[in-house]
């Protein structure tokens, strides 16, 4: 298991170098010059020998590759520059707005997964009787659903007409509610399906047939046979469902004016602050390929095919 | 021939598809999958079902387990374990109305969850999906055994001695393992063992060498032969090899289209088949494989 987690911790360093060379590659060769911006946030008129002083300043006189050694090698050093805007370093911004951003996606995760596992069950256990019909609709519905129009709709309701829950911002329990349902509602959907079509493929296993003909209780079979088997491809969706709510709290924080990381980078796109773009992307690339990491150690530990491959011989 | 008391009786019984319109309406007899089909099986004896693929051998099966699946319905029949020290279950009398209605979780009852495994235990083909991959051979006989009430401590040196007497010569090295680190031959060893254990009185052996080696076969066949001669255990085989049936049937019931087509003593099957069927079978048979069948026999 510990050479498992080496040789996956190995596979990051190639994933996260070529990840660093896409991220630097399409900020810097896209239309926008980065001196033009620097100038404009630091309300300098752009004239030639301004724009000159910019690219001399920031390095952008340099060729490519040697600008993009110069911030890789920062980068290690977590050093990511200064924002344009407020002249701090990006780093410690990002990690000031980040607790939020990890508040609100770990409170969508925890609902997602709460939810989701029994009524994932609930729908395999009664399949086409009524609560399959019932979670179907509600899956159809969350998936169809685009999360800013969600936003706004439990805006409408909840804030405008009825005045339960405040709109925006942060501070109490009641401010997470709105966001936390507009974000894991596509999370949760997706989940509720996998977990009722893999529990439904599980229910009909030969594994699960003899596991009766041994006369196990129905409970056993389902609690612990059945559900077992059913989350190994729940842990790997979860992965992949904390890269959506991570992603997709940069459009909901913007609609509930929740301070996140989130937030903070949709400013740093209109404002095209490039430091933080950067480190922004290259952080939520690294939180994602950790989870995915975690995710992968998990599954090992769950499925013995997985971390035994290799290792198992036949007698 | 033994003369031991009847520890599976079926009689009529009727397996038919189920749809949603079952439900409401009494229109099930549509579709029979098995079909008035009754046999039975004594302590100590063997007796085969033999059929093509699709002729409900398998379904007889699991009806007699009460496993089938949830598209299929037990209608009509009865099918009994009787005997001086087994109660009479019946799944289903034709007598009664609306036993299409019957669903899983009526079928779940306790009484016929320590029925399974306990009393009558099943041997499957394809035994490498037949056990959790996730679990280890030991969890699932350990959870086999306390299901039936049965203390996993005191019973140990009695696994140990069940593995040892199927041929496995290091019972710890195979409780670690996991069914994927062991062969398709060792698994189904492993559902005898569970079998023995429980000291079962009917065993179901559902096609218990069909992907097997030959020497493989020959073994678990010896130890099915080992298990009526000494422990008294009822057998029902289903195959499709009829030198298994050959080898080691007292009787034979032959199945086609979900109905028995012919029964009676496995000499009189193969030597004065009256079923057009049956014959097409055993000439079809001898066409592969000569005349071994008849050796065998005598």
């Amino acid at each position: 298991m510990f050479q498992f987690i080496i040789r996956r911790f190995l596979v990051l360093i190639p994933l996260l170098f070529a990840v660093s060379v896409v991220v630097f590659l399409i900020l810097r060769l896209g239309p926008n010059d980065p001196a033009m911006s620097y100038l404009r946030l630091s309300q300098i008129p752009p004239t030639d020998e301004a724009l000159a002083a910019a690219r001399e300043f920031l390095g952008l006189n340099k060729p490519l590759f040697a600008q993009y050694a110069d911030w890789l090698v920062k980068a290690v050093r977590l050093d990511f520059g200064l924002s344009y805007v407020t002249r701090r370093p990006v780093l410690n911004e990002i990690l000031y707005y980040l607790p939020a951003t990890l508040n609100l996606a770990g409170l969508s995760l925890l609902l997602t997964l709460i939810l989701s596992i029994p009524l994932g069950m609930w729908a395999a256990l009664n399949k086409d009787r009524l609560p399959d019909h019932i979670t179907r609709a509600l899956s159809f519905f969350g998936v169809s659903m685009p999360n800013f129009w969600l936003g706004f709709m439990l805006v409408s309701i909840f804030s405008i007409w009825l005045g339960w829950l405040p709109p925006m911002g942060r501070g109490t329990p009641a401010h997470i509610i709105m966001p936390a349902v507009s974000l894991c509602l596509m999370s949760m959907s997706i989940n509720i399906r996998l977990i009722r079509a893999s529990m439904l493929e599980n229910l009909n296993s030969r594994s699960v047939l003899y596991a009766r003909a041994r006369g196990l209780k129905e409970r056993t079979v389902i609690g612990v046979h059945v559900f077992k088997n059913s989350l190994i491809p729940v842990v790997t969706a979860v992965a992949m469902h904390a890269g959506e709510l991570l992603g997709g709290a940069v459009v909901v924080e913007s609609i509930f004016a929740w301070p996140g990381v989130g937030r903070f980078a949709v400013s740093a796109i209109y404002n095209r602050d490039y430091p933080v773009m950067q480190c922004f992307i290259l952080f939520m690339v690294v939180i994602f390929v950790l989870c995915n990491l975690l995710v992968d150690i998990c599954y090992a530990w769950l499925d013995p095919r997985i971390r035994l491959a290799g290792g198992g011989d036949n007698q | 021939m033994s003369c031991g008391k009847t520890v599976l009786e079926i009689n009529g019984l009727k397996v038919t598809l189920k749809s949603k319109a079952c439900e409401t309406k009494e229109c099930c007899n549509k579709l029979p999958l098995v079909n008035d089909v009754s046999l039975a099986v004594s302590q100590g004896e063997v007796t085969g079902l033999i059929g093509e693929s699709g002729s409900g051998k398998s379904l007889t099966c699991l009806s007699v387990m009460n496993l089938l699946p949830d598209t299929m319905v037990l209608d009509k029949g009865r099918i009994t374990i009787a005997g001086s020290s087994l109660e009479e279950f019946s799944l289903a009398d034709s007598s009664t109305k609306n036993n299409h209605l019957k669903n899983r979780t009526q079928n779940l009852t306790s009484q016929w969850r320590c029925f399974r495994g306990r009393r009558a235990a099943m041997i499957l083909q394809n035994p490498m999906s037949c056990f959790d991959p996730i679990f280890t051979i030991g969890y699932h006989i350990k959870e086999t055994i306390s299901a039936h009430g049965l203390d996993w401590k005191s019973h140990r040196s009695k696994v140990d001695s069940t593995l040892c007497e199927l041929g496995f010569e290091s019972p710890n090295e195979i409780l670690s393992a996991y069914p994927f680190q062991l062969s398709g031959g060792m698994l189904q060893r492993i559902m005898v063992s569970l079998a023995l254990l429980l000291e079962a009185e009917l065993l179901i052996a559902d096609e218990p060498t069909t992907d097997l080696d030959v020497i493989v076969q020959a073994r678990i066949l010896d130890i099915i032969d080992k298990m009526r001669k000494e422990k008294n255990v009822g057998v029902l085989l289903v195959t499709h090899d009829l030198s298994v049936i050959a080898r080691l049937a007292d009787n034979v019931s032959v199945m086609q289209n979900g109905a028995v087509v012919e029964s009676g003593k496995v000499e009189d099957i193969f030597h004065r088949p009256k079923a057009a069927y049956t014959k097409a079978l055993l000439d079809a048979h001898f066409s592969l494989y000569g005349s071994n069948i008849n050796e065998v026999l005598l």
